[in-house]
């Protein structure tokens, strides 16, 4: 009898995974290939007939210079960001200095204030008229050019580089490290030859990360480039101005091509190697007190971590100091006016981007991991489509996959415009990419035969799954649900086109506020958001604990139970 | 046993907050279709204010969202045949005239109207003026008397070298208002004398920005000492040190209109809204609101608001501006593009 009802459970339990197994390629197929063909179809072709003519303006000098500009600033700003985001996490994960776990809280505060606001901050601290070059300094600067746009692009995105590869280098088994010490090496020697190869699954999936951040960001260069112009925004401006949607489609899958490309390095460079780490806890080890290098490194890392956590500390202030003074930037007296519009008026929308955001946090990972624990599990060409789909948003710049959305779920079959649902959807699959990669690299660092382990005990597939596999994604859940919430608290290119006034955003309002030149009600919507975000994020925080705490539960309740009567487990 | 309940705890803790979402996603929807609130895309300011005045007035729930007119144009064409949006309220005329063209817009000729001077709305009623845009130079004060040079009042000074660098004017394939002052430019001066003016005025740009809402927002902040743009007098309001110059040898000028989205399903609301915005009441809270000349003879606007009569307005041909638009905006790109 109870033979019969595990095998049943056994059996509903592998169906349920065969249902998620075939939703992974219905929701790729449905919500990345087919508005992305509506995309290709828009950009080269006429009709049903194959045309290269919208193609033609690139070849000219202007389009010629925007790739090269593209190039540049993408180039830079990425190899800045990482290395930034790669001397933060050593920072913080090997240090031993007071207060490094709440600079994992500064990251995320960096990330979290919208782009605009951001570049408003940095053109009132270093502009012409900027707080520290001119009133402190007295210079006579501006905030302007392509410099600007990469100062900008490498602070905001080191914090995301930042939270990837800390996540993996906490995962790294120390013993390693431990023993090549022992065994004589000198620490410059370990950091090279075990801690640096270890970490390259986290390095190379932030560079994915923030390379395609990078390039399709469109918001920066337009504030701060002063005419400086990238794919990204040129394609944002086809869009928006002239409604040329081939060009604009042209230049987005142009935009895919360097994404595309990074993608396959990584991958080539890590199939030839294998990173191994039987760790599976992450529970530290105070044991070794030794620092991982020497004095003068650690105190460069230390005044980096420093630097960065006071720059976003100062972001914040200004922020704070714009959202509750009459004027920002020019009349200090204190005043409320803007936090009682963004209170009244903005209520609906402070509801609206909180309900997305926890929706997309909640969903958004879970269908990322699964995606790919499933993509993991196959072989061949169809695992490199799915693997190349995944990624695929990543690739798209969001005011396309915007307009993309509306091209193909306007008309039936599937007609979703106007609703809550479609914001919530192109959210999921932006972020898709995230806590996919996130999943693929604590992945690639744990041991398959783990997971054979568990099958050959008798574990069926769903078990296996849940009580080995998804234990194991806990910090890449933890990463992209983290990511879901402030994409979609922060996020405006891919819901620019999506939005209604019905489901009016924070970010919108905060976009129309700056934009009519309510430079403090921006603020104060900012300042709301961020709070709101913060308030998020701890909320998730906590709920990302819950897994560890069970593991713990029964490590203590249970085991004792298990192990008076062995004989009912087996 | 416990070991066993666990797990179900677990699997039934996951497949609750999918319900949850779930239900929460549906519930948005849900009120999407029963909620009868007007659904306006705007290109105005302050509008939040406007259609709490205009829900007190008429008992019409309004909703809205803020977005530039080529924003709306583009959201428009993609939404053809299933409208999303029910009214267009502001932005640019000639993004109007463009989208009654393509059949974008619901013709209604409101009984209001009838007040509204004939340059400033369709024959047709596609679209009706609503107000009067001035196209200004927005100076910071401070950044002029730091360096120790006059307020330009003229286009004329303007091209003068010792304003090198220092005015910021949006890509005219962008910003409507920038259209506006070179085809102003071009129609008052002639073909000729407009394009060598372009030019000269050019050397003192350091560059284009590719938003309308960047030369206001950098003049505030002193990042540039002179922004071409409408929106000066919000930048005053907000208290900082700027000063609205209407250029004496010609300001100039384009109404910016309302009108209902072809295929609408709140018809009468919409109607009802377009009636609102024409009569002495809504013109009065229009110019309050967003200070802007009102269309409407006889309406009080606010005294930071410049009277027309008071103005060198130019003597625009809007219908030759509309169809000259490719060709002008083509020819500046060749010249002057970023």
């Amino acid at each position: 009898m109870e033979s019969k009802i595990r095998k049943l459970k056994n059996k509903v339990q592998d169906n349920l995974f065969t249902g998620m197994a075939l939703a992974v390629p219905v929701i790729f197929v449905v919500f990345i290939i087919y508005p992305v063909m509506k995309i290709i179809g828009a950009g080269f072709f006429d009709g049903t007939s194959f045309t290269l003519a919208h193609a033609t303006p690139l070849l000219e000098e202007r389009g010629i210079r925007v790739l090269l500009n593209t190039a540049r600033v993408s180039l830079l700003s990425t190899v800045g960001a990482t290395i930034l985001g790669i001397i933060l996490a050593i920072g913080v994960v090997k240090g031993r200095w007071p207060g490094r776990r709440l600079f994992t809280f500064a990251a995320i505060l960096h990330i979290i204030s919208p782009p605009f606001i951001a570049a408003v901050v940095f053109i009132m601290l270093f502009g012409r008229r900027g707080f520290i070059t001119h009133t402190l300094l007295g210079l006579d600067t501006s905030f302007i050019g392509w410099q600007a746009i990469v100062f900008l692009q490498i602070l905001g995105n080191a914090s995301i580089a930042f939270l990837v590869i800390a996540s993996v280098l906490r995962r790294i088994d120390p013993n390693l490290e431990k023993s090549a010490l022992d065994l004589g090496a000198s620490r410059l020697r370990v950091f090279f030859t075990v801690t640096l190869p270890l970490m390259i699954p986290g390095i190379l999936a932030a560079v994915v990360l923030v390379f395609a951040n990078i390039i399709a960001d469109f918001g920066t260069p337009i504030l701060v480039g002063g005419g400086f112009r990238v794919l990204a925004s040129e394609a944002y401006l086809q869009v928006l101005s002239l409604y040329n949607m081939p060009y604009a489609s042209v230049l987005s899958i142009l935009l895919a091509l360097p994404c595309l490309l990074v993608l396959f390095m990584e991958k080539n460079i890590l199939s030839d190697r294998n990173f191994y780490s039987t760790r599976l806890t992450q529970e530290e080890d105070a044991a070794d007190q030794r620092p991982a290098f020497n004095l003068i490194t650690l105190a460069l890392v230390y005044v980096i971590c420093i630097i960065y956590a006071l720059l976003t500390l100062t972001q914040f202030s200004v922020i704070a100091i714009g959202a509750f003074t009459t004027t920002w930037g020019h009349d200090f007296s204190f005043s409320m006016r803007h936090i009682d519009i963004v209170l009244n008026q903005g209520a609906g929308s402070i509801k609206n981007s909180l309900t997305f955001a926890i929706q997309v946090a909640l969903i958004g990972p879970f269908i990322g991991i699964v995606a790919a624990y499933y993509v993991s599990l196959k072989e061949g060409l169809y695992r490199r489509t799915l693997d190349f789909v995944a990624i695929l948003p990543f690739a798209i710049p969001g005011p396309v996959i915007g307009i993309s959305y509306v091209l193909a779920f306007h008309n039936p079959p599937l007609i979703l415009t106007g609703t809550g649902l479609i914001i919530v959807l192109v959210c999921i699959i932006r972020e898709l990419p995230i806590s996919y990669n996130a999943g693929k690299a604590v992945f690639r660092q744990v041991a398959y035969n783990l997971e054979d382990a568990s099958k050959d005990l008798g574990a069926g597939r769903f078990m296996t799954f849940f009580r080995v596999v998804f234990p194991l994604m806990t910090p890449a859940y933890k990463v992209g649900m983290l990511h879901a919430f402030i994409h979609t608290m922060t996020t405006i290119g891919a819901v620019i086109f999506l939005v209604t006034p019905k489901n009016k955003l924070l970010t919108f309002e905060i976009f129309s506020a700056t934009n009519s030149g309510y430079l403090g009600l921006g603020a104060a919507f900012s300042f709301v958001l961020i709070i709101l975000t913060l308030v998020g994020i701890l909320v998730l925080s906590m709920l990302g604990e819950i897994p560890g705490f069970l593991k713990r539960f029964r490590k203590d309740v249970l085991v004792g139970s298990k192990r008076t009567k062995p004989e009912q487990e087996l | 046993m416990k070991n066993r309940s666990l797990k179900k705890a677990i699997t039934l803790l996951v497949l609750l907050l999918f319900s949850i979402s779930l239900i929460a996603g549906c519930g948005t929807r849900q009120a999407t279709q029963d909620d009868e609130a007007l659904q306006i895309y705007a290109a105005y300011g302050n509008t939040a204010n406007i259609l709490e005045a205009f829900t007190a007035a008429t008992g019409i729930k309004a909703e809205f969202i803020d977005m530039s007119s080529g924003e709306v144009l583009s959201r428009m064409r993609a939404e053809k045949g299933k409208a999303l949006g029910d009214v267009w309220f502001g932005g640019g005329v000639d993004s109007f005239m463009v989208a009654a063209e393509e059949d974008l817009l619901h013709p209604y000729i409101s009984p209001e109207s009838e007040f509204i001077d004939d340059r400033l709305k369709d024959p047709n009623g596609y679209w009706t003026g609503v107000s009067i845009v001035l196209v200004t130079f927005v100076v910071n004060k401070d950044l002029a008397e730091t360096k120790g040079v006059p307020i330009p009042q003229t286009w004329e000074e303007l091209i003068d070298p010792q304003y090198k660098d220092e005015i910021l004017m949006p890509n005219p394939g962008i910003s409507g208002t920038a259209f506006t002052a070179i085809a102003s430019i071009l129609q008052r001066m002639g073909e000729e004398d407009g394009w060598a003016f372009i030019e000269k005025l050019d050397a003192n740009m350091p560059y284009y920005a590719e938003r309308g809402n960047e030369p206001p927002q950098k003049a505030s902040m002193g990042e540039i000492m002179i922004g071409i743009s409408p929106d000066g007098i919000n930048s005053q309001r907000e208290g900082y040190p700027v000063e609205v110059i209407y250029p004496q040898d010609g300001t100039a000028w384009w109404h910016s209109p309302v009108a209902i989205i072809a295929g609408t399903d709140k018809l009468e609301k919409a109607q009802a809204f377009v009636d609102w915005t024409l009569t002495p009441e809504g013109q009065e809270i229009l110019a309050f609101e967003s200070p802007r000349p009102a269309v409407r003879p006889g309406v009080t606007v606010p005294d930071d608001v410049e009277r027309l009569e008071n103005l060198n307005l130019v003597e625009y041909d809007f219908a030759l501006a509309a169809q000259e638009r490719d060709r002008i905006v083509e020819q500046w790109n060749q010249r002057f593009g970023n």
